[in-house]
């Protein structure tokens, strides 16, 4: 290409980045044959993630005056409703005054895991104008919701260790622990959103399936109760649960409660590696054809 | 030139949809387990070669104009280099990083405001972060929005948006820019001022361009090559004024529609429809919104005698032929006493009121209270965007496919 000496200096200093190394080469084939996402290109586009992330983050409270507020007064809601419910009428409240904080954390958990779910799950159809229209790794998009599932964790924190230390509550040493379950509620909650994600675009009754799965999902796992009270006839039911391991083990890391077996654990980490791995697969085997079917 | 400094390099790329896939497959999760189980399979596919065997290999710095009749693939191409989806068949060897802009303001979000805009929009585009903090003054210089920065783009007037959704775009700086139709709408001053920019991007940035559009001025002024696309076919590739040459042909060769051996007619066939075109407001002009079209039909009587009082009629109908309007001698106070044994009836339509699209026409004849010929779907009309308004803006295509001349003021409320 000839270019004049001139226009070369003028804009020189307007490139965005040297030209000495070689542009990358990229072949467009019919199939990808890859099994796993390219985690490489993903990288390049972590700032997308972030955008993407910041967007929502913004719209969240922006189009509602009180949404700071909703997201502090929901867990609150929740768990003390889980406490009068549970506790109360059902008489589970050993009357040590931890219930609420009992409940407070199993809700706050479970949210990580749906809500990171649900975000991963719709994050296709809410972005289908955009999927259409530019190319960037569809990862992006699910992975973006998990930006605004842990600033609703941080307020539901900051409200708990506020009632704790109110009730008198000490932490111990476990809460060291605590991002290992919130990480592993993130990777199970993500898995299973990949999956819903591409399945919700092929199928309409996904997405109407889902909210009716959850709520069974919060009542068939130790949310708003400890583990502890199940009855035994039922206890091995509720430990085909994974999640009935991350509630135990959240619980034990914030107020010391009895901890999870290692039983519990493989079965919680196995399950999630397995779901990982399966949203993972099928989402990228999806992505491929995913404008054509939108 | 060397051959190695392609910056794109298709061989043999196809793409085959399945036109039956979205009212014959499963829709839901249910309908597909119960297909499953009864072993049914719902698919009678109806296979389309939306692009079939295309090569090409465009040099790097080069502006390159791809161009084609609405359906003719290009947006399919389009979406393939730009990786939004996958071909069927073939591959294309990519140097450098793509950007695309196959529409304005892709994921513009009205409760933002301008300035979050830029910075969302840029990164769906693929500018990483301190690329659009260094091009921001110039951005918001370009759109000419400094004073709306910090307010939702939902107060934005259109023009505006649009200016803004373009500024970003203009500033986009890949290895190689596709760009759609998108500048089809958007008033002519500014359509300019981009394409200044995008001519600014190859000659002194040695940047690839591939510029998909109708409006031949844009693409002969830019480009240097293009290639012209028909049916999912190429059928010319070169410099861009042979190409454009042999568009303007083809268009006339489609214009053109042969009724006289069709058999899917009715009538008495005393006097028989021969052929129809339609074309702009001269021979060779495309067809646009707010440009006068004419309809040319041809036609012959079985006797080979003149005949009399004979009604000429054209229906144009939607892309599922629903009935939009009818154009007829019988209204148009326009009578024929006397017509010749062969002859043309031209009818203009003056400021075609058609939003951008594919339309059909059905054409009949009357003579004397019985039909005599019948032709339901005579022909195609293909409308490519123009300025129908004269402020270079339509409608969203989703809000119908009639336009209407109006205006509006404002009283105060006492």
């Amino acid at each position: 290409m000839c270019r004049s000496p001139a226009a070369l200096a003028g804009r020189a200093h307007d490139r965005p980045y040297p030209r000495t190394v070689p542009p990358q080469l990229y072949t467009i084939r019919p199939f990808n044959s890859r099994l796993l996402p390219d985690f490489r290109e993903l990288w390049r586009y972590r700032e997308l993630v972030w955008t993407f992330a910041a967007r929502d983050l913004r719209l969240r409270y922006r189009q509602t005056v009180l949404g700071v507020l909703w997201v502090v007064m929901q867990p609150i809601i929740a768990a003390g409703l889980f406490t009068f419910v549970f506790g109360k009428i059902a008489k589970l409240d050993d009357g040590d005054g931890r219930y609420f904080l009992l409940a407070f954390a199993g809700y706050a958990g479970f949210q990580v895991f749906q809500s990171t779910l649900a975000k991963a799950g719709s994050s296709l159809l809410a972005n289908a104008n955009v999927l259409t229209k530019v190319y960037f790794p569809r990862l992006v998009l699910p992975l973006s919701g998990i930006l605004s599932t842990l600033v609703d964790l941080g307020i539901a924190l900051v409200v708990f260790v506020g009632t704790a230390l109110l009730k008198g509550v000490t932490i111990g040493w476990a809460v060291l622990l605590f991002p290992c379950w919130v990480l592993l509620a993130l990777l199970l909650g993500l898995g299973a959103g990949l999956l819903v994600a591409a399945w919700s675009v092929r199928f309409r009754d996904v997405q109407h399936v889902l909210p009716f799965v959850m709520q069974l999902l919060v009542y068939a796992t130790p949310v708003g109760y400890a583990t502890s009270k199940v009855p035994a006839a039922f206890q091995k039911y509720l430990a085909m649960n994974p999640l009935t391991g991350l509630m135990d083990g959240i619980r034990w890391s914030l107020l010391g409660m009895h901890a999870p077996s290692v039983g519990a654990l493989v079965w919680l980490c196995s399950v999630t590696l397995f779901a990982l791995l399966a949203g993972l697969v099928v989402f990228n085997r999806f992505e491929q054809d995913l404008a054509d079917v939108i | 030139m060397s051959s190695d400094q392609f910056a794109l390099r298709a061989q043999g790329i196809g793409k085959q949809y399945d036109l039956s896939a979205h009212t014959s497959s499963a829709t839901t999760m249910a309908e597909a387990v119960v297909d499953r189980v009864r072993g049914r399979t719902r698919r009678d596919p109806q296979m389309l070669w939306a692009l079939d065997d295309v090569s090409f290999d465009i040099e790097a710095g080069a502006a390159y104009g791809i161009i084609g009749r609405n359906g003719a693939g290009k947006s399919t191409l389009l979406k393939i280099l730009s990786r939004i989806t996958r071909p069927t068949r073939g591959e294309v060897e990519v140097r450098g990083r793509v950007g695309s802009l196959l529409e304005v303001g892709t994921g513009f979000h009205p409760e933002l405001t301008g300035r979050e805009n830029i910075f969302l929009n840029g990164a769906i585009l693929g500018m990483r972060r301190r690329e659009i903090v260094r091009q921001f003054d110039a951005i918001v210089a370009f759109a000419e929005t400094e004073a709306f920065l910090d307010v939702p783009v939902k107060r934005y007037s259109s023009g505006m948006y649009v200016r803004l959704a373009f500024a970003v775009a203009a500033h986009l700086e890949p290895d190689i820019l596709i760009v759609d139709e998108v500048l089809a709408v958007g008033d002519a001053a500014f359509q300019k001022k981009c394409l200044g920019k995008m001519g600014d991007v190859t000659r002194q940035d040695g940047r690839t361009v591939l510029l998909v559009s109708h409006n031949l001025v844009a693409v002969t002024g830019l480009c240097s090559r293009a290639m012209l696309l028909d049916q999912g076919r190429l059928v010319s590739e070169g410099p861009v004024h042979t190409v454009a040459a042999d568009y303007m042909r083809s268009l006339e060769q489609h214009g053109a529609n042969d009724l006289a051996t069709r058999t899917d007619r009715s009538g008495t066939g005393k006097l028989k429809l021969t052929s129809v075109r339609v074309s702009g407001p001269t021979l060779h002009a495309p067809v646009q919104s707010g440009e006068d079209a004419v309809i040319s039909i041809g036609y012959e009587t079985a006797d080979g005698k003149p005949a009399r009082n004979v009604c000429f009629s054209c229906g144009i109908r939607g892309a599922f032929d629903e009935r939009l309007f009818h154009l007829s001698t019988a209204f148009a106070g326009e009578d024929f006493p006397v017509v010749p044994a062969t002859g043309v009836v031209h009818c203009r339509i003056a400021r075609l009121p058609l939003q951008p699209g594919s339309y059909r026409l059905a054409l009949f004849t009357m003579t004397a209270q019985e039909v005599t010929d019948y032709v339901p779907h005579a022909g195609g009309l293909d409308v490519e965007a123009g300025d129908f308004f004269g402020s270079g803006r339509l409608p969203p295509l989703d809000e119908g496919q009639l336009l209407v001349g109006h205006d509006w003021k404002i009283d105060s409320a006492e």
